[in-house]
């Protein structure tokens, strides 16, 4: 039976399920999977394909955490600012729940798209051990000093729905009718204002170049889809960067898949990847 | 507000998010999802739906059926039958949770067919409400498998088989892959079996409120063409402009679609 755990941060609930190992699994109880997934998805990924992953993984022997990030699926709210800062947090919040809870701290983390960039970002300004990381389909990597970092939902966005509703006929009809909630609308436009300058007074892991990596402690596995657009620019730019630092990694790329390896045998094909990995590589 | 996850079942896992109000009006809001993929791309809106009628008193659960999401995902052991009773256990869990005997279903899409079905079937239902229902199942279904298709000509070049094969093959008990989904032959036989105008003729034995809100200008003529409001003196038939956000990847706050739900529920 799974783990159903809610963590409150400030005035938000992050939302997680947790696949339990299963007892008879050899070798590999006692570390867990972190689940990241992508922008505008939710915890369970693409037809459901890390929900599979985490059941198939807790068969293995690994606590399997997923979680929907604040701002989607079942967690936090909209009128809030939300970047990679605050999963970023939210990673680590969920480290200490499942280490007080299970006492597990071997944590790897497994994104998709630009849960994978972030958690590649993770990996190498944590000052927590991580122990392996397998990315899926990641977005392509900027090439500025900020590197991995993704903004997940922008100031922007509730201002450009409500200008776009100034253009419709209903709107100036409730306008004149007096039914439009000023406060509702201010506040949705604004929140995420007020919640930035929280976000930001929040202080990078360790931005030291130098330092990049330090604490990974395990393989990287790198899964992209030969249909994908980004995979040109992204694959790339990851085995790049792992070189630099010297970081165990390997690539594979999945035949005929597209973005989100949209059918039953390319996520068994997926699944057997990591699956050959984590006996292979994971110590 | 409070708002938890919870197990409505074991075998099969049936997940559920229990949103319970600080002031209860005594009324409850069972949320039914669209099919497949639709669901992904839903997810948010149906919780901030939720969320919008909570506050306003009502409990509301959203749940994800069998072969979705954190229920068991194995699609094959979803279909028809199975997701009647997931409904059948969420409304209950919800009834005895928040003290009720009777709950009222939104469905969304493929969501608002298998809540008028069910909805045929009981008589513990108070309100029912369809949003951008689809009316044709397996229409529907054959329009899923055709866009599956053309998604497969633009990223690969080339298709691996036709509609018409897929049908075939549905029929003669052969499992489609549908993006990742498996749909079993039993599925699509039991689409056929229950097809809308049947669905809406048994509403009618246990006559309660129907309301639907259409969001596209094409749902809105199908709905108006079964001409539900003959059948159903009470029909409300809305519609609001919003874009297709079921298959979206981007989410879009849908603040007038909730407004209308909770005007909907609360005038009831």
């Amino acid at each position: 039976m799974p783990d159903l755990f809610s963590i409150k941060c400030d005035s938000e609930y992050i939302h997680g399920i947790i696949d339990i190992p299963d007892a008879t699994a050899t070798g590999h109880t006692g570390k867990a999977f972190i689940f990241l997934h992508g922008a505008g998805g939710h915890r369970t990924g693409p037809h459901d394909m890390l929900s599979m992953f985490s059941a198939r993984l807790a068969c293995a022997g690994y606590y399997c955490i997923r979680f929907d990030h604040r701002g989607w699926g079942y967690s936090g709210e909209d009128n809030i600012y939300h970047d990679h800062r605050t999963i970023i947090e939210e990673v680590d919040l969920i480290r200490e729940y499942i280490k007080s809870k299970y006492g597990v701290d071997y944590i790897a983390l497994l994104g998709i798209c630009s849960g994978a960039k972030i958690a590649l970002f993770y990996a190498k300004t944590t000052v927590k051990p991580v122990r392996g990381l397998v990315m899926l389909s990641s977005s392509a990597l900027r090439n500025d000093e900020k590197g991995t970092e993704v903004k997940i939902k922008e100031l922007g966005m509730n201002s450009q729905t409500y200008i776009a509703k100034v253009f419709r006929r209903e709107t100036w009809k409730k306008l004149f009718s007096g039914e439009i909630n000023y406060r509702k609308i201010i506040s949705t436009v604004l929140g995420p204002l007020k919640s930035r300058k929280r976000i930001k007074k929040t202080v990078y892991h360790n931005s030291k170049q130098h330092l990049s990596f330090e604490n990974l402690k395990g393989p990287v596995l790198v899964i992209q889809a030969e249909k994908d657009p980004e995979t040109l620019t992204a694959l790339p730019q990851i085995e790049k960067l792992l070189s630099r630092h010297n970081v165990d990694h390997e690539s594979h790329i999945i035949k005929g898949a597209n973005h989100s390896f949209y059918s039953i045998k390319w996520k068994n094909e997926v699944y057997n990847l990591i699956n050959d990995w984590i006996y292979t590589k994971m110590i | 507000m409070k708002e938890e996850q919870v197990l409505i079942r074991e075998e099969p896992q049936l997940f559920g998010m229990v949103y319970s109000p600080e002031v209860a009006n005594g009324r409850g809001v069972l949320m039914i999802h669209p099919f497949g993929e639709e669901r992904k791309s839903s997810v948010r809106i149906l919780v901030m739906m939720a969320k919008a009628l909570c506050r306003e008193g009502f409990s509301v659960m959203l749940f994800d059926l069998c072969g979705h999401g954190d229920s068991s995902y194995d699609m094959e052991e979803g279909g028809i039958c199975a997701w009647m009773e997931d409904i059948r256990d969420a409304a209950a869990y919800l009834c005895r949770l928040s003290g009720m005997d009777r709950v009222s279903l939104v469905g969304l899409r493929f969501g608002s067919y298998l809540a008028s079905l069910f909805a045929s079937q009981s008589e513990n239902i108070e309100r029912l409400i369809l949003l951008e229902p689809v009316t044709e199942p397996t229409k529907y279904l054959r329009k899923s498998l055709r866009s599956k298709l053309v998604k497969e000509l633009i990223t690969v070049g080339a298709i691996s088989s036709n509609r018409a094969q897929l049908i075939s093959g549905l029929k003669n008990d052969i499992t489609v892959d549908f993006d990742g989904y498996a749909i079993t032959g039993n599925f699509y036989k039991e689409l056929e079996k229950y097809e809308t105008d049947h669905i809406f003729g048994d509403l009618g034995k246990n006559t309660r409120p129907v309301s639907v809100v259409t969001m596209t200008r094409s749902s809105r003529n199908a709905i108006i063409s079964l001409d539900l409001t003959s059948r159903f003196p009470d029909t409300v038939i809305g519609h609001i402009e919003a874009p297709a956000f079921w298959e979206k990847i981007d989410y879009t706050p849908l603040d007038e679609l909730n407004s209308l739900i909770v005007e909907i529920l609360s005038n009831a």
